[in-house]
């Protein structure tokens, strides 16, 4: 008597099985969700990095659209929200070099105590005051003066809330550097500062 | 009265390291050490937390990103699944 054959079973182990499929299905809207609720975060960082919200809303869309593209790429477990702000950044480096570069400043030479040097009072309520006097325009502007490469580094650090690690992972440079534009960007956002409180363009 | 003036230097060169966490624990507590004892440091450093606050505060204030962004968003996704859906896109 002659053995039946064997039906054929597909591997779930396979790309095409159905159980993988629908692991793959769950792992990508789940990919998606996360993504999309970090769109704020995105858009903030873009919105430094850019000359206006127009442009920071282009730039995020892009960002998301390449993300979705290529959300197989993204490890689970990993930063995804560095993960998507690499992308943003390298997107905002195109489109910089698409535009006249923003014109460079000299590093300064005054220390990190600058700002409060020039703005402190006898009285901790007079420097408080005086910090009160930056006007979000002011502050906005001071730092859209920086240099890219400082601002960006800026932007990830002091308004995301990014280690020195993942900015640098970010960016794709050495934590040395990261640390070094760090330093420089906030002297130079302080110098920037203290000039334009005192002429008035600031407050 | 030197002595006083290099850890005062000595806690401005490592203020923004010590703000941001990337001491040492042994180099941190040589700064919450001076700081202890140094008023115009105290000072300073109070200045400085509060100043990086005022930043990130005034940067924050365009808001989130509008609703009409969060739509396209949603529309850019909802693209990628159509043309990986699409007959011969490939899973």
């Amino acid at each position: 008597m002659e053995a039946e054959p064997e039906t054929p079973t597909i591997p779930e182990t396979e790309p095409g099985a159905p159980r993988a499929l629908a692991v793959r299905a769950r792992a990508r809207v789940r990919f998606e969700e996360d993504a999309l609720a970090l769109a704020d975060d995105a858009y903030r960082v873009a919105r430094r990095l850019s000359q206006s919200s127009a442009e920071a809303e282009d730039l995020v869309q892009e960002a998301y659209v390449r993300a979705f593209r290529s959300w197989q790429q993204f490890r689970p477990g990993t930063n995804l929200r560095a993960w998507l702000l690499r992308i943003v950044h390298n997107l905002a480096i195109d489109a910089g070099r698409k535009k006249a570069r923003t014109p460079q400043i000299e590093p300064v030479e005054e220390g990190d105590y600058y700002l409060y040097q020039r703005m402190a009072g006898s009285q901790p309520e007079e420097t408080d005051a005086a910090l009160d006097r930056l006007s979000q325009g002011g502050v906005v502007e001071a730092l859209g003066t920086l240099p890219h490469q400082y601002r960006e580094t800026v932007v990830l650090v002091d308004l995301a809330d990014f280690s020195y690690q993942d900015a640098a992972d970010i960016l794709d440079v050495p934590i040395g550097t990261v640390m070094s534009r760090l330093h420089r960007g906030r002297r130079m956002l302080k110098s920037k500062l203290a000039h334009s409180l005192e002429d008035g363009s600031g407050a | 009265m030197n002595t006083m003036i290099d850890a005062c230097h000595q806690a401005e060169f490592l203020m923004q390291a010590y703000l941001d966490n990337a001491l040492s624990h042994e180099v941190a507590a040589i700064v919450d050490g001076h700081l202890a004892g140094c008023a115009w440091c105290r000072d300073a450093y109070r200045f400085e937390l509060r100043f990086r606050s005022v930043v990130k505060e005034r940067c924050a204030e365009d808001g989130p990103c509008r609703e009409e962004l969060r739509a396209r968003l949603r529309g850019c996704c909802q693209e990628q699944h159509d043309w990986a859906d699409a007959p011969g896109a490939g899973a």
